[in-house]
């Protein structure tokens, strides 16, 4: 047998794998034998009291299950990895190699990993182990060799163990179907390949910490620094603390401060976002220190952190002078120790009047100054900021350390430490997946925390989502949703699938009219639902131009109505308020000075209908200011922060060249004829930019209703009259000739249809009122309108006029 | 098979690992104890239990916080000084009982042989 082929063959015959199941089979027997031991012990021992030899007898052979229960544990329990030869026997993790029999068929591999704990791990986190491999995999042993073989090549770029991931990961390389498997899963190679290592962190972690001592540094470790009564009541001990980050996943920002600490008792201030894990670094620190390596200053080890609360100083003396007298006693208490570093955490706190917080600037300064007390200050960025400001001294006496967002991979590996504690605290398992969706879309809808913190927040949130105790990507979107009302994931209900497919319909129900804009519209909300379309633009972007009350306002109220949950979904901007370049900064102000602001509204409602009214009228710079949210769907605030509106459909309407289209049209042509030639005579026109156009989807030129329409429009009146009478048991019916009346009476040339509405009320409530009044209609009645009591209520033409004339008014 | 694979553990891999967990206990009460840390700062004042003499310059202040300090520095000598006697008694019974184990291990194979001896040989201890 060459080499090449000892390495792909299992040798059944090995002295690890022959171990491994000697390990497997005494396993169960363990805590037997060991009671065994004690009892020949006893019975040794009582027999010899009872003056009987054979005691001897019984007392010796305790040795023997003495001897195989050390065997079990020393060695059986985990046959430790022989790296110095590259074969499956030698490599694989021994609790695998004890199931495998002589000649393995890649179906038994797979019936193995449904009884080792890393399967479990495989199957539960990421939805893929034995008993889904069992099916797919083959029965022939000749296929096992090369799954082996891609499962020692797997093991080889992580620590060279062949666990069960790595066998999972072997089996699905070998699949003809992989690709449709992950994608099933939601998940690549390159994530099963990151659980591997997760796994063995986690292996490693279980087996390090048993080996930390309760006092690193020995008894006598503090017993040469100073007495800290006062910080050890008032601030938290990190150093005793202990940290959930992973070793070496910020190893740079931990080394910048170490070596911020190390020179002479600096002062460093941790700046970043909120959520960036500023305060994790410092317990991190912190634990380091109590286990130093030789990267670590010798001036710095053992040294303790100690964190003082503001709000906790704060609930101990209310009066400014207690305050910095307990202060400057804690301080004094950390000089004089000589092994404290003191933490400020959210140490804006200490440098501001407010709520919960108290400058103590005056105390501070001196000491930050001096640099003679280690100290760690972190700060979120704006504060930071503020604080410079207005006192550039301490700014420049900080030792300043940025901290960044994590990138995905590095928030995944924080989600990952943060697991035990949150599935222990919530009693929910959390699947991979859910922790990658957590990422994606926490960095979408999450604001004002920066990664991981926006992953962690909704990853906490989504247990409450958990579909029998696991967390999936289900239920981060779950989560998502009803924090925002984004819908995140694939249409996937029958009922979103009906409304889809029959949007055009539904919308028709509303509106009467405007094939094309409706069918372009729903075109646009198919494509997004199905996961065919760019996510990194808006749902659709339009722009409807028409006459006035020809249906482009109502277009994007139905699709609210229809398909984003109701009319209340719609966030409409009259453009016309936007009229100077001063208005820019009231698009994109914070929510929290006007909340009425084009990005505070999208914050809270990402998905939605952004419907800008009357486009033209808006200011040039307003416009601009639009051209990065109709290309990649992202407009920044007042404070920086993207705002996305890639789950809103954005509509402008205009009445830019209305005259034009009732020219063309006029002149005889249909709008598919002219449609083209008066977008370029729009652009030529200088009413809008070119580039300012081509960020639209679609442009849709609405034309005039005609009197077929405008019966329909009357008949959609109607039903919505029928429905305020609902109360009153009254259906009123209008006959054909007072409808064609109403028509002649509502409908004007400049302004659409619009006034139709308030004719088609006032001809039909004004009957109706006096039927009632005069008893004539009791309830469960219907009453008939006829063209001569319309005639009587719209006497003549000048009433309708004078009603236009309000109209037009508040057009 | 078994057995042969129990033997050869217990004498070779067995006891290194034994010798390993042995030593491990044994570095981790060094390290508990430090009696070298201890030996160094052994006249260093405990906890730095004295007057904070550093803002009175009179020679009465001075006086006191020299005092104070020396009586911080007995204490703290007294306290090493036991400490330290209370190590070099637990590490030597430490080393003395790891040295017992490693022994003791070699012959546990043979307890069975043993004691099947004792028993043909009718041998029993006098208890009175």
């Amino acid at each position: 047998m060459d080499a090449s082929m000892e390495v792909r063959q299992f040798n059944w015959h090995d002295r690890r794998a022959q171990l491994a199941r000697y390990g497997k089979s005494l396993g169960p027997w363990a805590i037997a034998l060991q009671s065994l031991v004690v009892l020949f012990l006893v019975f040794g021992m009582v027999l010899l009291a009872l003056e009987l030899p054979i005691g001897w007898v019984v007392f010796g052979l305790a040795a023997v299950p003495a001897m195989i229960v050390q065997w079990y544990y020393g060695e059986l329990q985990d046959v430790p990895v022989d790296m110095a030869q590259r074969s499956i026997h030698a490599r694989a993790q021994a609790e695998l190699l004890s199931h495998l029999s002589k000649r393995p068929t890649p179906k038994e591999l797979a019936l193995s990993l449904m009884h080792v704990n890393g399967g479990h791990f495989f199957e539960v986190r990421f939805g893929i182990g034995g008993s889904f491999l069992k099916e797919v995999a083959s029965d022939s042993p000749e296929d096992t060799s090369a799954i082996f073989e891609e499962a020692l090549k797997i093991a080889d770029s992580i620590d060279g163990v062949v666990s069960p991931g790595a066998l999972i990961l072997a089996m699905v390389r070998q699949l003809p179907a992989r690709d449709t498997l992950l994608g099933h899963l939601q998940l690549s190679e390159d994530d099963i390949h990151l659980g591997i290592e997760w796994y063995h962190h986690l292996l490693a972690s279980i087996k390090s910490g048993a080996r930390f001592s309760k006092q690193p540094g020995g008894i006598g470790r503090d017993w040469s620094f100073g007495w800290i009564p006062n910080l050890s009541r008032f601030g938290d001990n990190l150093s005793q603390s202990g940290t959930m980050a992973r070793e070496g996943i910020r190893s740079q920002a931990v080394q910048q401060l170490m070596s911020g600490l190390d020179n002479g008792g600096g002062v460093v201030a941790l700046v970043g976002k909120d959520g960036v894990g500023k305060t994790e670094l410092v317990y991190e620190v912190a634990a380091k220190l109590m286990h130093p390596d030789s990267s670590i200053p010798k001036e710095l080890w053992y040294q303790q952190v100690f964190m003082l609360d503001a709000t906790r100083l704060l609930s101990v003396t209310s009066e400014k002078g207690g305050l910095e007298t307990l202060v400057n006693n804690l301080l004094g208490e950390a000089f004089a120790a000589k092994n404290i570093i003191i933490c400020l955490d959210n140490a804006e706190l200490f440098f501001e009047e407010g709520v919960g917080s108290v400058d103590l600037t005056p105390l501070l300064l001196p000491i930050i100054e001096a640099g003679r007390l280690r100290m760690i200050l972190t700060l979120n960025e704006q504060k930071f900021l503020q604080i410079s400001k207005r006192t550039p001294a301490l700014a420049s006496a900080l030792n300043r350390i940025t901290v960044e967002p994590a990138d995905e991979q590095t928030t995944l590996k924080v989600l990952e430490e943060h697991l035990p504690v949150l599935e222990h605290k919530r009693k929910v398992t959390y699947m991979y997946q859910s922790l990658k969706e957590a990422y994606r879309l926490s960095q979408r809808y999450v604001y004002d925390v920066a990664m991981p913190g926006q992953a962690i927040s909704l990853l906490t949130q989504a247990a409450e989502f958990s579909a029998n105790g696991l967390v999936t990507v289900q239920s981060v979107n779950d989560a998502i949703e009803q924090l925002t009302g984004v819908k995140t994931a694939a249409a996937s209900e029958d009922s979103e699938r009906e409304t889809l497919l029959n949007l055009e319909t539904l919308i028709h129900r509303r509106m009467i009219g405007q094939e094309r804009a409706v069918s372009v519209v729903s075109d646009a909300l198919r494509r997004a639902r199905s996961g065919v379309r760019n996510v990194n633009r808006p749902v659709g972007t339009f722009l409807f131009l028409g006459p006035t009350g020809v249906g482009k306002t109502e277009l994007a109220k139905s699709l609210a109505a229809v398909y984003f949950g109701g009319e209340k979904n719609i966030i409409r901007l009259d453009m016309n308020e936007f009229v100077s370049p001063d208005d820019v900064s009231r698009l994109i102000a914070d929510g929290a000075d006007d909340p009425s602001s084009l990005t505070a509204q999208v914050m809270k409602q990402p998905f939605s209908v952004v419907l800008f009214d009357e486009i033209e009228k808006a200011h040039s710079s307003v416009l601009t200011t639009l051209l990065q949210l109709l290309d990649e769907g992202i407009l920044r605030d007042v404070r920086n922060r993207e705002v996305s509106f890639r789950d809103a459909v954005v509509i402008a309407t205009s009445n830019a060249g209305a005259d034009r289209i009732q020219e063309y049209l006029s002149r005889g042509y249909s709008l598919q004829q002219f449609e083209e030639t008066f977008i370029n005579e729009l652009i030529s026109s200088h009413i809008f930019h070119p580039e300012f156009l081509n960020r639209f989807d679609e442009m849709v030129v609405f034309g005039p209703l005609g009197k077929a329409q405008l019966l329909q429009v009357i008949d959609l009146i109607l039903t919505d009259i029928n429905k305020n009478l609902v109360e009153q048991k009254i259906t009123v019916v209008v006959a054909q000739d007072a409808k064609e009346y109403l028509v002649e009476a509502g409908y004007d040339v400049r302004l659409g249809a619009r006034p139709m509405r308030r004719i088609v009320q006032r001809a039909v409530e004004n009957t109706v009122a006096k039927l009632l009044l005069a008893n004539q209609v009791t309830p469960g009645g219907t009453i008939e309108i006829t063209k001569q009591q319309v005639q009587e209520i719209l006497s003549t033409k000048q009433q309708a006029d004078s009603i236009i004339a309000t109209n037009s008014k508040n057009v | 098979m078994f057995l042969v694979g129990l033997i050869s553990w217990w004498y070779g891999r067995g006891w290194v690992a034994q010798w390993r967990r042995l030593v491990g206990q044994f570095k981790a009460t060094l390290d508990f104890f430090s009696v070298g840390q201890l030996a160094a700062t052994l006249f260093a004042p405990f906890r730095q239990i004295s007057a904070s003499g550093g803002s009175d310059s009179s020679f009465g202040g001075q006086m006191r916080a020299l005092v104070d300090k020396l009586i911080s520095r007995i204490i703290g000598a007294i306290v090493r000084f036991f400490t330290i006697l209370i190590g070099l008694v637990v590490i030597s019974l430490q080393a003395v009982y790891g040295a017992v184990i490693l022994l003791f291990w070699w012959l546990v194979p043979l307890l069975p042989v043993a004691g099947c001896i004792i028993f043909a040989l009718g041998w029993m201890p006098a208890w009175k």
